[in-house]
């Protein structure tokens, strides 16, 4: 249960979700479950993996917007309900 | 009741998914998720008033943690028309085309193409070798015939025999299982049958002829005037 806790980030613009996806997956041990673009360009990142894991990942990431002023909002939830990755995944192109 | 609406505009995606587990945990309220224009979401929930208090006081709790609530209402006793237009519509129902029938056709011609083939390799197989190799090619076959024979004295080769008649007896009755359906699908006994439609069906009730005058690649070149000459020799008025 625990490999599945979510954590996620919202950030100010596409490039600088990028670059803490980028960073966060590289340097601990979480994958990349989603990213949502909202149509003011507000880009949420989606993460998946352990409960430490994704605490220090979101840490980090978060340390590192709040450095260029990007952060809109993070958050971590431990054991996600199964039904909210429906609200996650949104409407996908098949 | 549950005919009361709650709306909740969130500033931020993130605020509004760790709402919506908040939610989804703790109350039982059925809930909707909507972007808005300027970056803000929208959360419905639908449920009955006390259930929906409730689960406003847990949501907007959630959501102060994180971001900031931008505003939020309450809908009592809702017109069952207007719940339509705003529960739900986001869900766009994507229109679904008529594929599936085409798809079945090409299953059916694939699997026979790919079983022959097979058949004809072990025939060979076992007229070249000798019997200790029959024994090993036999062997696992010998599981599927223990529940359909139970004639131990048959000879390999006869039994290979009769394998590859009731795999023939078997894609045979899958052919004719599927064919009736293809035509039920569109019954044709006159010319004002083919009226209302379009190329793509007309051809697949060519190819469900037997004596249709063109055959197998002419009839996916042929357009729909041709198709139509074709069908008037055929069909009566």
């Amino acid at each position: 249960m625990l490999k599945h806790s979510l954590g996620i980030i919202e950030t100010n613009s596409l490039s600088s979700a990028f670059e803490i996806a980028h960073l966060m997956v590289d340097k601990f041990e979480v994958t990349l479950s989603n990213v949502r673009q909202l149509l003011n360009g507000y880009t949420t990142v989606f993460i998946k993996g352990e409960l430490g894991a994704v605490q220090q990942a979101i840490d980090f990431g978060a340390g590192h917007c709040t450095e260029k002023n990007s952060l809109v909002a993070k958050s971590v939830i431990a054991v996600p309900h199964q039904d909210l990755f429906n609200f996650i995944e949104g409407e996908k192109d098949e | 009741m549950n005919n009361s609406l709650a709306l909740l505009e969130v500033n931020g995606f993130c605020a509004s998914i760790s709402a919506v587990d908040a939610l989804l945990k703790n109350s039982s309220v059925e809930i909707d998720l909507e972007e808005i224009k300027n970056g803000n979401v929208l959360l419905k929930l639908k449920g009955n008033i006390p259930q929906i208090k409730y689960a406003l006081n847990l949501a907007i709790e959630s959501i102060n943690k994180i971001s900031s609530v931008v505003n939020f209402t309450v809908l009592e006793n809702l017109n069952p028309s207007i719940e339509k237009e705003f529960f739900n519509k986001t869900k766009k129902h994507r229109p679904v085309i008529n594929k599936p029938e085409i798809k079945s056709e090409e299953k059916l011609i694939t699997p026979q193409k790919e079983e022959l083939p097979e058949k004809k390799s072990e025939k060979v197989k076992v007229k070249k070798v000798k019997n200790t190799a029959v024994k090993k090619l036999s062997k696992p076959k010998e599981e599927i015939q223990s529940s359909e024979t139970s004639d131990i004295n048959l000879s390999t080769i006869e039994r290979l025999r009769l394998e590859a008649l009731g795999k023939k007896i078997a894609a045979e009755k899958k052919t004719e299982a599927s064919k009736p359906k293809a035509v039920s699908s569109y019954v044709v006994k006159k010319l004002s049958d083919l009226d209302g439609l379009n190329v793509h069906k007309l051809r697949r009730v060519a190819r469900d002829f037997e004596e249709f005058p063109i055959k197998g690649r002419q009839i996916s070149i042929a357009n729909r005037d041709e198709l139509m000459v074709y069908f008037k020799q055929i069909l009566p008025e």
